[in-house]
Parts: structure tokens; C-alpha cells; sequence
């Protein structure tokens, strides 16, 4: 018997012993199921290069002259505030009337944001490092903001300056 | 995450990698099949390393659903994607054994590297020894080669050496249509195929 032939002979051999003693079993099937899920996740995710916008929720409003809920009165002012929550982020919305015009100033809390552009009434402007941002003599109306960092947007509908 | 290539004896694992390669590369064009093909080639090897250590059955699934996490999050920085198979053992090993220390109330690295210390200077006689996990490596390539050969090579070897006992050669011959003195030479055959597959040549 040749070399190569008892080599052959003796892999086939350690072929038939594994394939006998192998005794692994299919791991559960919701645990594969979830696995193979995890590229479904994925690709419902933004791909690189496409926008993700995020529409901004309202959550609370102070108007002007109006107390909130356990402030009191002498601490009520001038400014009309917004808060807003978009994804993980929250942003926070104060108009301020300054003669026929108003002046809009934020703070976006959240991370990643600083250098984002902000866009209201055709007006540009800047996030600083703090996420404060701000953007003056708006005529009134009502106005969509956008907040772009990288590729998210975050966007807040509806503000109406009257 | 080491790709640590364990030595198994024989066998190359070379055309399987080249498999494994088309493979990721698919996944990471966003083809979905090919990721469900992965996990489906893998799942039973990832799964077998944490019962081989003791781990009951949930929390093998549990290791096994942490290594696909990882290998989906880490799907495009693997710079060897032939060597996924030493990848995803490696990956398998290190969260089993986070798993034990955790279990036995004992401190368990929260990084890769920490983890990779403290795995280096482990015992070989571990209930994760590399003598253990070769023989699992071995087993999966041998499941994984088995399926590239034509589905009556297949129900030949599997009837002759996977059923349990194992069945006669009249009763392989009946199952797939020819006479019971062709089992052996096609027996021979298949085997010789299979082993092509898996050695290097």
C-alpha cells in the first residue's frame, strides 16, 4: 500500500468516526430566528448617504404670561417656551417677540450635535458647542425648523410666531 | 476578537473558507439570504461550544444569539472573512467562558482584551480545551462538506453512517433505486468525494 493510499485510508477512516460520534444538535429555533432577524434590523435602518428625519413631538408648552404647574407667578415671563422630543434627542424652543419680529433660540439636548445647521424661515444658523442655537427677526407665520447634523435631520413642525 | 486558526488534523479548511468569503461578502452588500445561509452553517457549531462547557440549553442561546450580535456588528471590520469559522468559535469560547465566571459568581472581563488576558491563561483541560473545540471545528466541516455532495452521496453516507443502527445495504439500495451490489463501490465513492472536499490537495 502506497503512502498517499494509507493516508486516503486513514482520512476516510477519521471521516466515518467523526460523522458517528458527532452528537451536536440544531440550536433552538427562536434563538435562529432571532439571529437571522438581525439583518432585517439592519436593513430597516438609514443606509449610509440617506437622511434619517425625525419629526419632533411636542411635549410641553409655557406660553407667555402663564405660569407652569408649581411656578410661581412673579417667575413668569415674556418668552414662549417649546419643548420637544425627537428620537433620543430633546430640543428646547424659545420665542421672544422683539418689535414686529421674533427671535427664536433653542438648545438641543442630545449628542452629536454640535455644527448642525438650523434652518427657519429661509434663515440660517449654527449649533454651538453647548447645542444652543438661535435665529433673529423672523417675521410672523408659521414655520418648520430643521436641525441637520450629518445625516439625521430632526424636524419641528407647525410653530406658529403670532 | 482573535481569529485564532486552530490546526484540524487533515482537513483544510481552505475551500470551506472560500465559501465562508463569498458569504460575508454577500452580507455585506446587504444580502439577507446570505446572512440566513451563515447563521444557518453556523448555529449548530456556536451552539455546541456552550453546551460542550456545561451551559444548559437557554443559556447557549443566549451565548449563541450574543455571537451573531457581535459578528452582524462587527460584519464589515472581520479582515479575514475566510477564517469566520475560527472567528465565530473564538467568539463562542470567550462569551461561554464570561458566562461560567458569571454563573460561579466570579469576575468576569467586560472587554475583549481583558478577556483575551485572562483566556490565555486558562488550563487546557478547561471543559473548553482546543482539543474539544478541533473536534467540533472537525465535526462542523465534515456536516458542512457533507452537504455539497449530490443528495444520493448524502442519503448513502447518512444511511449508512448517521442512522442509528445503521441501515443495511438492501435498505440503502431500495431507498435510492439501484441494486444492492452497487452500495459498496458507491459507498467508496461518496466517501472519496467527501473526503476531497475537506483535504487539501
Amino acid at each position: 500500500m502506497t503512502r498517499n493510499m494509507k493516508n486516503s485510508n486513514n482520512n476516510r477512516e477519521k471521516i466515518i468516526h467523526l460523522m458517528q460520534t458527532d452528537d451536536s444538535i440544531d440550536a433552538p429555533s427562536d434563538a435562529i430566528k432571532w439571529s437571522k432577524n438581525l439583518f432585517r434590523a439592519r436593513a430597516a435602518q438609514p443606509a449610509q448617504g440617506i437622511l434619517q428625519r425625525i419629526i419632533g413631538v411636542l411635549v410641553q408648552e409655557l406660553a407667555p404670561g402663564k405660569a407652569a404647574f408649581g411656578e410661581r407667578s412673579g417667575s413668569v415671563g415674556k418668552v414662549r417656551q417649546m419643548l420637544f422630543e425627537a428620537g433620543d434627542n430633546r430640543v428646547d424652543l424659545r420665542v421672544s417677540k422683539n418689535h414686529e419680529s421674533f427671535d427664536v433660540r433653542g438648545q438641543i439636548l442630545g449628542r452629536g450635535w454640535e455644527n448642525a445647521v438650523v434652518e427657519l424661515a429661509g434663515q440660517k444658523s449654527n449649533v454651538d458647542k453647548f447645542g444652543g442655537f438661535a435665529v433673529k427677526d423672523v417675521k410672523s407665520g408659521t414655520y418648520e425648523v430643521s436641525i441637520r447634523g450629518g445625516q439625521i435631520e430632526i424636524v419641528l413642525k407647525g410653530i406658529e410666531l403670532e | 476578537m482573535p481569529d485564532t486558526e486552530r490546526k484540524l488534523g487533515p482537513f483544510s479548511a481552505a475551500p470551506l473558507g472560500k465559501d465562508d468569503a463569498v458569504l460575508v461578502g454577500l452580507c455585506r452588500k446587504g444580502d439577507e439570504s446570505a446572512w440566513s445561509d451563515l447563521v444557518d452553517r453556523y448555529q449548530r457549531l456556536v451552539f455546541a461550544i456552550p453546551r460542550r462547557a456545561g451551559l444548559s440549553e437557554a443559556q447557549a442561546a443566549d451565548v449563541l444569539q450574543e455571537v451573531f450580535l457581535t459578528l452582524f456588528e462587527k460584519l464589515d471590520e472581520i479582515e479575514r472573512p475566510e477564517k469566520i469559522r475560527s472567528w465565530l468559535v473564538t467568539t463562542a469560547k470567550f462569551k461561554t467562558w464570561g458566562t461560567v465566571r458569571r454563573d460561579k459568581g466570579l469576575y468576569s472581563p467586560e472587554t475583549e482584551e481583558e478577556m483575551e488576558f485572562e483566556m490565555a491563561n486558562l488550563k487546557d483541560d478547561s471543559p473548553l480545551a482546543e482539543d474539544a473545540l478541533v473536534l467540533l471545528e472537525e465535526q462542523h466541516m465534515i456536516r458542512t462538506a457533507l452537504k455539497k455532495l449530490s443528495e444520493k452521496c448524502q442519503k448513502i453516507l447518512r444511511m449508512i453512517y448517521l442512522t442509528e443502527p445503521a441501515a443495511s445495504y438492501a435498505e440503502v439500495a431500495d431507498a435510492i433505486g439501484v441494486g444492492a451490489t452497487s452500495i459498496s463501490p458507491l459507498r467508496s465513492r461518496c466517501l472519496k468525494k467527501l473526503e476531497r472536499v475537506l483535504v487539501a490537495v
